[in-house]
C-alpha cells in the first residue's frame, strides 16, 4: 500500500500513537525506551506493553511516520543489539497537525466554558 | 536478522520467546528479537521495583493474548483484501459488529441447529477446555492474584533475614531485631512481630473442658500495622507488649461464638491461658486470622528490652511500607540499621561469629511470603491446563475445517455472487461466537463444580488462602476472554480456506479427492500438535504416578501401624520446674501403660513427619572447629528410654536411656545411624562426646536406625536424641513442658486417645490433650501432596487424551469421506479391504508418530520444571517416556481404526457414481 502523504489522513491520533511520536521528537529511541518515556510523558496514563508497542510501530513503519534509524547514538551508550527508531518528516507533520487540532478543540472548549461561566 | 544479537536466554526469556510463536510469522520475523529485548528490560525493571512475578506475567500474558489476536485479525484481513483486489484496507474489527448483528446470529443459530452432532461436539469440547482452564485460573486468582484482605495490602511486607550458617539460609526476626527496627527503621509506617504459641485455655464455665487453642503472641501494634480493628472492644495498647504489663487477650470471632456464645458482655471478663489469668479486651471480626487463618486467640508478647536476644529468630516480622517506598528501599533501610543490633542488644554473641553468619535483612511482599513455593506449582498447573484449552480449540477449528469443506460449494457461490469475504468471516465468527458463548457458559459451571472439589481436597495440598478461592468478576472475565480467544481462533481458519478455493474448481467438483493441499496439511498439523501436547501431559502424570509409587514404598524408619499419639503441654505457671513435670509424666505413663490393649508407651518432643521441628548447633568433641566457627546445625529430639521400643526403631548398638531420675540428670545421648556415619564413618560412635550449643558434653551410649523426621521425599535426617531429663544451669534439672505421648496398641485409635484424654484430665483438669491421631495417618498425609497433584494432572491428561483422540478421529474420518472416490477406484481395481484399512490407519498412526516425536522433545525440555515435585524419579525417566509414547500410538490406532473400517466398506460403484 503506498504511504498516504496527507498528514490529515492520520488524524485524530490515538493517545498511544501520539505519545510514541512525541517521545521520538526528542530523538532516536529503542523500543523499551519508548515504552518507558511514553509512560513518563503521559504521567502514567499511557502504559504501552511490548506487543502493543511493536504492533503500533509496525503500522507506523508501514505508514512511513517512523523509520528504523541507520545512525546510532554515541558509541559508548549504544547497545549493539537494539534497533532504534526515528520520526520522519511526515511523522512530524502529523503530530504537529494533531497538536494543532487538539489546541483548537481546547480553545473552543475554553471559550464555550467562559461564555457558560458568564451566563451563570 | 542474525540471531547473534541475543545473548543466552534464561528460562523466563525462553518461555516468552516460545510464546511469541503465537504471533503471525510476518510480524514475528520482524519483531521477535526486539520483543524479547523489551521483555528482558521490562522484567529487570519489574524486579527492581519488587513487582511479584505473578503480576508481571499477568501483564505480559494479557498483552500477548490481546495483541496476537489483533495482529492475526490484521494479517487475515490484509490477505483477504489482497485476494479481492480491494484497495481500501478496513480495520478487521469491522467484521465483529457485522458478525454480532442479531440477524447474522439468528442465521448462525439456524445453521448450527441443522447440524446438531457438530454443534454438540463443539460445545462439549469447548466447555471442557474453558471449564478446566477457568477452574485452575480461579484458584490462581484466589491464591496468587487477589489482594490480601487488609486495607492497602500491597504495602504490607514480610520481614526476614538471610544468613549463612550451615544448614540455615533464612530466618525471621528476634525480639531484639524487632525492637531495633521499630525504633530506627524509617521506611515503614509500622513494624510488628508475631509467633505461634498455642495455649491451654482453662474452662470458662463448669460445663467446659480445658482446650488447646491456636494462639498468636504479637507485638501490641500488630492490628495497627494490618489496619484491622476489633469488632468489639479495643486492640492492644502500646506498652501491653512489655514484661510486667497487665495480661490481656483478644478473641477470634469463632472462639467468641464457641466459648461465649457471642455474648457482647465478654469484654472485661477473665480467662485462664497457660495458667495465667487474662482480661479479654477485644473480639476480632469474622474471617480475620493472622499469621494464619486458624489462629483463635491473640496475646501480647512480653518484650524485655534489656534481656532481648539478638540471635533467636522466633518471630514473624510484618511491616507496612510508607507510601511510595519500594521493597528495595525498605530492604536497604533495614540493612543500614542492622549493624547496630549487637551494640544495642549484646546477647552474649561474639561479634566475629555474627559477622561470619552474614545476616542480611530481606523484605518481600506479605502475599509472596504467604503463598510461598505453591506459586510455582500453580503456574505449572495453569500452563498445563492452558494446553488443554489450546487442544480443545485446535479440535474445534478442525471440525470447522471439516464442515467448511462440505460447505465449499455454498461459500464459493456466495463469493461469486458478490458476498464479500467480510461476510464470510462474519458468518464464521457469528457461529463461533455462539458456540464459544455456550461452551463458555457450561465451562463456567464446570469450573464452579471443579473449584468446589478442589477446595474440599486442596487443603491437603498445602494450598494457602483456599478459603478465598471462588468465581468472581475477574474469573468470569477470564472465562469470557478464553471464549473470545476460542471464537477468533476457530473462525480464522475457514476464512483462509475460503480465500484459496477458486470458484470454477468447486463448481466442477474438482475440489474433492485431493488430500495433499495446504488445507490437508493444516489439519495434519493440528493432529500432530495435539498429539504432542497430550504426550507432554500424559508423560507428566506418568512421572508423578511413578514418583508417588516410589514415595509409598519409602520406609519411614519406624513402624507407624498401631501407634497413636496425643500431645500435651504443661505451662510454666503451674509446672515451674523439672521435678514437678517429671512427676506428672511418670504418673501419666504409668496409667497409660496400664490401659488394657496398650503394649508400650513413651514420651518424645518431636512426632516424626508432623510439623514439629527442633534443631540446634552441635559441637563434636573429636572434630574440633577453628575459633569463632559456627558448628553444624542438627535435628535434636528429647525422648524417654522406651521411645525407640514403642516406635520399633532398631537399636543398632549400645543401649537406650535408663529410667528418668528426677534427682539426677544423665549426660547421655543416642544418635541415628546417619549422624554416626557423618562423623565417624564405620567406627562405632559409642563413647564419643557431643555438645549442644551453650550446653555440657553428652556421651553417646547408643546408635539407632535412621528415621524420616522431616519428610518422606527427602533423605532420612541425621538426628541426636537427648534424654528428657537434662541438667539445668543450677543444680536442678530441665524437662520439656511440651511433649507427646506415644502408645502402641492393638485397639482402635480413638478408644486409646479417649482413654489418654481421661487420664490427663484426672491428673489435672486444666491440661487438655490435643493433636490426637494415629501415626499411620501422619505417614499417609506425608505423601498426600503428591497424591492430590497426581489426581489433578491425571484428570488433565485424561482430558487431553480424549480430546486428542477425538481430533485424530475427526481428521481421519473426514479424510476418508474426502477420498471416497479414490478409495472406490482402488477397490474397483482389486485392492483388498485389509489393504485399505491398513492404508488409512497407517496414515493416522503416522501423523500421531510425528506428534509423539515432537512431544517427547518438548517433554524432555519442560519436565525439568517438575523436578521439585518428583521423588527418586528422573524427569526424563525412559520407562515413562516410552510407555507414554506407546499409549498415545495405541490411542491413535484406535481412533483411526473406525474410519479405516468405514473406508474398507466403501462400495466402489456408489463412490464412483456419486463423486
Amino acid at each position: 500500500m503506498p504511504p498516504r502523504a496527507d498528514s490529515h489522513d492520520f488524524l485524530p491520533l490515538k493517545p498511544d500513537a501520539f505519545y510514541v511520536l512525541l517521545v521520538l521528537l526528542h530523538g532516536e529511541r529503542h523500543g523499551y525506551a519508548i515504552m518507558r518515556e511514553a509512560a513518563e510523558h503521559s504521567g502514567g496514563r499511557v502504559e504501552l506493553q511490548a506487543g502493543a508497542l511493536y504492533r503500533l510501530l509496525a503500522r507506523m513503519l508501514d505508514d512511513a511516520l517512523v523509520v528504523e534509524s541507520q545512525r546510532r547514538p554515541a558509541p559508548d551508550a549504544d547497545d549493539e543489539r537494539r534497533r532504534y527508531y526515528r520520526i520522519t518528516a511526515l511523522g512530524k507533520r502529523v503530530i504537529a497537525a494533531d497538536a494543532e487540532r487538539m489546541a483548537a478543540l481546547a480553545e473552543a472548549a475554553r471559550r464555550a466554558l467562559r461564555g457558560h461561566a458568564a451566563l451563570a | 536478522m542474525p540471531d547473534f544479537r541475543l545473548p543466552p536466554l534464561n528460562v523466563a526469556e525462553r518461555l516468552y520467546r516460545a510464546l511469541l510463536m503465537l504471533y503471525p510469522p510476518r510480524f514475528r520475523r520482524a519483531f521477535a528479537l526486539d520483543l524479547v529485548e523489551a521483555f528482558r528490560d521490562q522484567r529487570r525493571d519489574a524486579r527492581a521495583i519488587g513487582m511479584p512475578a505473578g503480576a508481571f506475567w499477568m501483564t505480559v500474558l494479557r498483552d500477548l493474548l490481546t495483541q496476537t489476536c489483533a495482529e492475526w485479525m490484521t494479517t487475515v484481513w490484509r490477505i483477504v483484501c489482497r485476494t479481492h483486489d480491494s484497495d481500501r484496507e478496513e480495520s478487521p474489527m469491522s467484521a465483529v459488529p457485522h458478525a454480532l448483528r442479531f440477524a447474522e446470529l439468528r442465521f448462525a443459530a439456524r445453521r448450527l441447529l441443522r447440524v446438531p452432532s457438530f454443534t454438540i461436539a463443539t460445545i462439549v469440547v469447548l466447555a471442557l477446555g474453558i471449564g478446566a482452564t477457568t477452574a485452575v485460573f480461579s484458584i490462581v486468582n484466589g491464591v496468587l492474584l487477589r489482594p490480601l484482605p487488609y486495607p492497602q495490602s500491597d504495602r504490607l511486607v514480610a520481614l526476614k533475614h538471610t544468613l549463612e550458617v550451615s544448614g540455615v539460609k533464612d530466618a525471621d526476626q528476634s525480639d531484639a531485631s524487632l525492637l531495633l527496627y521499630q525504633e530506627h527503621a524509617r521506611a515503614f509506617d509500622g513494624i510488628a512481630g508475631a509467633r505461634f504459641t498455642d495455649v491451654n485455655l482453662g474452662p470458662t464455665s463448669t460445663s467446659d473442658r480445658a482446650e488447646r487453642v491456636s494462639t498468636a503472641q504479637t507485638t501490641a501494634n500488630l492490628f495497627d500495622v494490618l489496619r484491622v480493628q476489633p469488632m468489639l472492644g479495643r486492640p492492644f495498647r502500646a506498652g501491653e507488649d512489655r514484661v510486667g504489663a497487665a495480661p490481656v487477650a483478644i478473641l477470634s470471632y469463632e472462639l467468641w461464638q464457641q466459648r461465649f456464645h457471642g455474648d457482647r458482655a465478654v469484654i472485661g471478663r477473665r480467662m485462664v491461658a497457660d495458667g495465667v489469668s487474662r482480661e479479654i479486651v477485644g473480639v476480632m471480626p469474622r474471617g480475620f486470622g493472622y499469621p494464619s487463618p486458624t489462629v483463635q486467640l491473640w496475646i501480647p508478647i512480653a518484650l524485655d528490652p534489656p534481656h532481648a536476644q539478638a540471635g533467636s529468630f522466633n518471630y514473624l516480622g510484618v511491616g507496612r511500607l510508607r507510601a511510595g517506598v519500594t521493597l528495595a528501599a525498605a530492604q536497604s533501610d533495614l540493612a543500614s540499621v542492622l549493624p547496630r543490633l549487637l551494640d544495642e542488644f549484646p546477647s552474649g554473641i561474639p561479634p566475629a561469629m555474627w559477622k561470619q553468619a552474614h545476616v542480611e535483612p530481606r523484605v518481600l511482599t506479605l502475599r509472596d511470603w504467604l503463598v510461598g513455593d505453591v506459586a510455582r506449582m500453580l503456574w505449572i498447573l495453569l500452563a498445563s491446563v492452558s494446553l488443554v484449552l489450546i487442544i480443545a480449540c485446535a479440535n474445534v477449528a478442525n471440525l470447522f475445517l471439516v464442515r467448511g469443506e462440505s460447505r465449499q460449494l455454498e461459500l464459493a457461490v456466495r463469493g461469486a455472487l458478490g458476498s464479500g469475504l467480510a461476510g464470510i468471516l462474519a458468518q464464521a465468527l457469528s457461529e463461533a461466537a455462539l458456540l464459544a458463548v455456550a461452551g463458555g457458559a457450561i465451562g463456567v459451571m464446570l469450573a464452579a463444580l471443579g473449584v468446589k472439589l478442589a477446595s474440599s481436597v486442596g487443603g491437603s495440598l498445602g494450598l494457602p488462602r483456599l478459603d478465598e478461592v471462588g468465581i468472581d468478576a475477574r474469573v468470569l472475565l477470564f472465562a469470557l476472554g478464553a471464549s473470545v480467544f476460542c471464537a477468533f481462533f476457530v473462525s480464522i481458519v475457514p476464512v483462509f480456506r475460503a480465500r484459496r478455493v477458486p470458484i470454477a474448481m468447486v463448481l466442477r467438483g474438482g475440489g474433492r479427492g485431493t488430500t495433499n493441499g495446504p488445507h490437508q496439511r493444516a489439519r495434519s498439523a493440528l493432529v500432530i500438535a495435539q498429539t504432542a501436547l497430550a504426550l507432554v501431559l500424559v508423560a507428566a502424570s506418568g512421572l508423578l504416578a511413578r514418583s508417588f509409587m516410589r514415595l509409598e514404598h519409602v520406609k519411614p524408619g519406624f513402624d507407624a501401624d498401631g501407634v497413636v499419639i496425643a500431645r500435651l503441654m504443661l505451662p510454666n505457671a503451674s509446672y515451674p520446674n523439672g521435678v514437678s513435670r517429671i512427676q506428672f509424666y511418670d504418673a501419666l505413663l504409668t496409667k497409660v501403660r496400664a490401659i488394657p490393649g496398650v503394649t508400650s508407651a513413651s514420651l518424645g518432643d518431636w512426632v516424626p513427619l508432623s510439623d514439629d521441628h527442633n534443631d540446634t548447633v552441635i559441637e563434636i568433641e573429636d572434630h574440633p572447629l577453628p575459633p569463632n566457627a559456627v558448628p553444624d546445625d542438627h535435628f535434636v529430639a528429647a525422648v524417654d528410654g522406651e521411645y525407640f521400643h514403642t516406635l520399633h526403631m532398631p537399636l543398632l548398638s549400645g543401649r537406650s536411656f535408663g529410667p528418668q531420675d528426677p534427682r539426677r540428670a544423665s549426660l547421655e545421648a543416642v544418635v541415628s545411624r546417619a549422624f554416626a556415619k557423618r562423623y565417624w564413618k564405620d567406627q562405632s560412635p559409642l563413647g564419643k562426646r557431643i555438645r549442644p550449643f551453650h550446653d555440657r558434653w553428652y556421651t553417646i551410649v547408643g546408635e539407632v536406625g535412621d528415621a524420616h523426621y522431616d519428610a518422606l521425599d527427602k533423605p532420612a535426617n541425621d538426628i541426636a536424641y537427648f534424654p528428657m531429663v537434662t541438667p539445668d544451669s543450677g543444680s536442678s534439672v530441665s524437662v520439656p513442658g511440651y511433649l507427646t505421648v506415644f502408645a502402641r496398641t492393638s485397639l482402635p485409635a480413638n478408644t486409646v486417645t479417649a482413654a489418654i484424654r481421661d487420664i490427663v484430665h484426672s491428673l489435672d483438669p486444666s491440661i487438655p490433650t490435643y493433636g490426637e491421631k494415629s501415626m499411620s495417618d501422619l505417614v499417609h498425609a506425608a505423601s498426600a501432596r503428591a497424591r492430590e497433584m497426581l489426581l489433578l494432572l491425571a484428570i488433565a491428561s485424561a482430558l487431553a487424551l480424549v480430546l486428542g483422540a477425538v481430533g485424530i478421529y475427526g481428521v481421519m474420518a473426514y479424510g476418508v469421506s474426502l477420498r471416497q472416490r479414490e478409495i472406490g477406484v482402488r477397490i474397483a481395481l482389486g485392492a483388498q479391504p485389509s489393504q485399505v484399512r491398513r492404508m488409512i490407519s497407517r496414515n493416522g498412526v503416522g501423523l500421531a508418530a510425528i506428534g509423539v516425536a515432537i512431544g517427547v522433545a518438548v517433554a524432555i525440555a519442560v519436565m525439568r520444571f517438575m523436578q521439585s515435585l518428583l521423588y527418586d524419579v528422573s524427569p526424563t525417566d525412559p520407562t515413562i517416556l516410552v510407555g507414554t509414547c506407546a499409549v498415545l500410538l495405541l490411542v491413535a490406532l484406535g481412533a483411526s481404526w473406525i474410519p479405516a473400517r468405514r473406508a474398507a466398506a466403501v462400495d466402489p460403484s456408489e463412490a464412483l457414481r456419486g463423486g
